[in-house]
């Protein structure tokens, strides 16, 4: 196992590196100047010039490239355009926020999805199970912006249940914190519960049919019991592959939510950055998304193969 | 030498001419001031918004540095004072002002955030910092072009010196925030001023926390303890937070919302006086066919200004063509009523033009709000005279990139610095100012005559000669019509019941000095 990591790890250097050159070129290529939108409308071209310099922003691609490699190596990410503050501290200041959010919106979907997909998969002709499958087709077809301003107008305003928004960490202040995290958690969770249920039910309607589901059946095994103990461990592999790309979705940022929810996200964090086109932002931000999926991926690929021991890593 | 702060001498002093026409028009104007309690309650927490991450360095010109600026930093003088529209003495205690230089003693007491106190040194290292190209802030266009030095005559006298005549000293000085020189060096991260609150804490796009400044300068204040800035980037989740009682303080606020938010009674809308900016679209006179002034007078006959204000500002913009309010000192009613909505007269302008049929164009829109709508409105006109205008909505960094390539047929803005004298809002707009114009009115025949009256209206402290130059000036706006005004942009901002004592200026730089917040 530690060889296959080993391994995926060496290939996810080429992979960073490419990413690395298409992120660098791909921003600049969108039309925008970090020196104009900081300059200002009434900037004059010398001004625009000045602050060009001053960022280094006129000496030529390659040596932009090569010397933001450079840095990246060192462990130095560069000072924004816009703020003057350290890349690094940006990224790892947003970074705790979208743990949070992404932990708690995992949460909500497998609280809610799990018993509610594993339902709708073994009784599919109950009332409830057909009840689940309209809300999942209604959850998958609510926008998210419009959810969350419903729920904030509900739960924070009408009702003042709840607080609007803003974060603080769950180590400072436990409760304050998971009352600040439901609204957002239910509003990013929405799609990714259906998504989920859809998996599960799917993938467990399959799994109820097969000749060792049968065999369980006629050797008198209690339904809980074969779905519990034979049937999950089989069904859930595709799903570990959605919980696995939605977790890293999540940790990517949800833009809209944090929006809506003053979230102090890296999702905003690198809107803002390509609405700024505050390149070194973008480009650490685009690296660590790709360094995201990589490890998500790679541990999706260590739970299939604890989850069906079948399936050998390291071939 | 004449002292600005004492009595008159001259028959017609820009002083005068100030006190005499704007007190008028402050009155007048629809600048809604709370109900001043009877005492002043300290202590408490405001809450403010702000759609996006901060900027704390003052010569930075975003609108997201202003909820900072008024709070954390004080200029030699502001727009605070009596006279809404004039520049108040802050860090100022007196001034002497001469065609070419001005002499300010400071106000006693004054400590910035570090506890040292403020110097007319520090008010020469903030020139300094301003004429400061390498900075690559807007200060610079001020400064430069204008100041040739500052020096400190004592400890607490400076005397700026121009190169020419300049009426602008003490309008420029308004932007002028002032930072120690030990901090200027980190002040987009740490920054310390000499405001009413200082600087606790930052975390980027969550919130700002500032405290009060124990030692600030103007006794009794501030009231609150506590200013917290939240980033909010959504527009409706903003206002939520207010209604929601999370929040006390939203600008930036949406015309249709604005009208929703009036008649509700959790929230009280601020609305500043009218004058400092104003709702434009500006026309690329390098363009064909808007190289020819027919063509750009047909534009501006075809814009039905009423129906926009209506529609587009949902009435909370006045209509206008002209840049200054009636009441205005420097308002010319014969340039100021030159177009009215006009099909006819504007398909026989085209017609003249050799444009019978009419033509091909767009309109470039950014995010201000409002455009959208006014360019639909203006589309439907023009459609009836043959001009087929499309709209092209860009979002911001690319609006501003497209904007100064000059790859654009008409753009709309919002004009304006939130100042009101002309020289200001010539030299301070890019498709109006004679150098580096966007517009590109250097391509026109009335160019020579339009930079030798913007180099004499800016040359001389004399208010008739001034006067009479911006009225011709005000003439070659509306004749040759690259600029056509639509009506004057009053950006209010929605505040929650229990803030007292907030009034909102002119230049949109919110103070929380003297504002109170209730239980």
């Amino acid at each position: 196992m530690m060889s296959y990591v080993g391994a995926r790890l060496l290939q996810a250097v080429p992979v960073l590196f490419l990413s690395s050159v298409a992120v660098f070129l791909f921003i600049r290529l969108v039309p925008g100047d970090p020196a104009v939108t900081i300059a200002g409308p009434n900037a004059t071209p010398d001004q625009v010039a000045a602050l060009r310099h001053s960022y280094q922003l006129d000496r030529p691609l390659a040596v932009q490239y090569l010397t933001w490699l450079g840095h990246l190596a060192r462990g130095d990410l560069g000072l924004s355009y816009t703020t003057r503050r350290p890349v690094a501290a940006l990224v790892a200041q947003r970074l705790p926020a979208t743990l949070h959010l992404a932990v708690g919106t995992m949460v909500v979907m497998l609280a809610v999805g799990g018993p509610l997909g594993i339902l709708a998969a073994v009784r599919p002709r109950w009332a409830v199970s057909r009840v689940i499958t309209l809300l999942n087709a209604l959850a998958l077809a609510t926008p998210t912006f419009w959810l969350g301003i419903l729920l904030l107008l509900l739960f924070a305003v009408a009702l003042r249940w709840l607080p609007p928004s803003g974060f603080v960490s769950v180590t400072e202040d436990p409760l304050q914190s998971i009352r600040l995290l439901v609204l957002p958690c239910l509003t990013l969770g929405d799609s990714g519960t259906a998504i989920l249920i859809r998996f599960l039910r799917a993938s467990l309607s399959e799994v109820m049919h097969a000749d060792f589901v049968r065999t369980a059946h006629a050797k008198g095994l209690r339904e809980r019991v074969i779905v519990t103990r034979h049937v999950l461990r089989v069904a859930a592999l595709p799903v570990v592959t959605v919980l696995a790309v939605q977790f890293g979705y999540l940790l990517g940022g949800a833009v809209i939510t944090e929006a809506v929810f003053g979230w102090p996200g890296v999702g905003r964090l690198t809107l803002d950055a390509i609405g700024n086109r505050d390149y070194l932002i973008v480009q650490a931000m685009m690296l660590f998304f790709v360094a995201v999926f990589i490890a998500v991926n790679v541990i999706a690929d260590l739970c299939y193969a604890i989850l069906d021991p079948r399936i050998r890593l390291a071939s | 030498m004449r002292e600005a702060c004492e009595a008159i001498d001259l028959p017609f002093s820009r002083r005068r001419f100030l006190r005499t026409g704007l007190a008028g028009l402050a009155l007048g104007s629809v600048w809604q001031t709370l109900p001043t309690p009877v005492r002043a309650a300290q202590g408490g927490t405001l809450v403010a918004t702000a759609p996006g991450d901060l900027q704390f360095d003052p010569y930075f010109a975003q609108t997201r540095a202003w909820i900072v600026q008024g709070q954390i930093f004080s200029a030699l003088f502001d727009y605070q004072g009596k006279n809404a529209f004039a520049p108040s003495p802050q860090l100022a205690e007196s001034w002497k002002e001469t065609d070419k230089t001005l002499t300010v003693k400071l106000r006693k007491g004054v400590k910035f955030h570090n506890g040292r106190d403020l110097t007319s040194q520090d008010i020469v290292d903030n020139v300094n910092r301003a004429k400061d190209k390498s900075i690559g802030h807007y200060l610079f266009d001020y400064f430069d072009p204008t100041v040739d030095g500052a020096e400190a005559i004592d400890r607490e006298t400076v005397k700026i010196t121009y190169k020419q005549s300049y009426p602008l000293k003490l309008d420029d000085l308004t932007l002028l925030y002032i930072i120690p020189k030990e901090a200027m060096a980190d002040v987009a991260t740490k920054p310390v001023g000499s405001g009413p609150f200082r600087f606790v804490s930052y975390a980027p796009g969550d919130k700002l926390e500032l405290e009060r400044f124990e030692q600030y300068w103007e006794k009794g204040k501030p009231l609150l303890d506590r200013v917290t800035v939240k980033v909010i980037a959504d527009d409706q989740a903003r206002i939520a937070n207010l209604l929601g009682g999370s929040a006390d303080f939203v600008d930036t606020v949406a015309p249709a919302d604005v009208i929703r938010l009036k008649t509700d009674k959790r929230v009280q809308v601020i609305t500043p006086p009218p004058g400092g900016f104003w709702y434009t679209n500006v026309i690329n006179t390098s363009h064909k066919p808007f190289d020819n002034k027919l063509v750009r007078q047909a534009m501006n006959w075809s814009v039905d200004r009423a129906k926009i204000a209506k529609l587009a500002y949902f009435n909370l913009a006045p209509a206008t063509q002209s840049r200054y309010l009636p009441s205005a000192p420097w308002y010319n009613e014969a340039a100021s009523t030159m177009y009215k909505f006009d099909l006819a007269r504007a398909k026989a302008l085209l017609a003249q033009a050799g444009l019978p049929s009419g033509f091909e164009t767009s309109i470039m829109l950014g995010k201000l709000a409002g455009s959208k709508e006014m360019a639909q409105i203006w589309a439907q006109d023009l459609a009836q005279i043959g001009v087929k205008l499309s709209i092209i909505e860009k979002e911001e960094s690319a609006f501003w990139d497209t904007y100064g390539k000059g790859e654009w047929d008409t753009v709309a803005f919002g004009l304006g610095d939130g100042r009101l004298d002309p020289a200001s809002g010539i030299n301070n707009s890019s498709p109006l100012r004679i150098n580096n114009n966007r517009a590109k009115i250097e391509t026109q025949p009335f160019f020579e005559e339009y930079k030798k009256l913007v180099l004499e209206g800016i040359g001389t402290t004399d208010m008739k000669a001034r006067k009479r130059t911006y009225d011709r000036i005000q003439t070659i706006w509306a004749e040759e019509s690259w600029i056509v005004n639509l009506a004057f942009w009053v950006i209010p901002v929605v505040i929650s019941q229990r803030v007292k004592n907030y009034r909102h200026p002119v230049d949109q730089v919110p103070h929380f000095a003297g504002t109170e917040v209730g239980s």
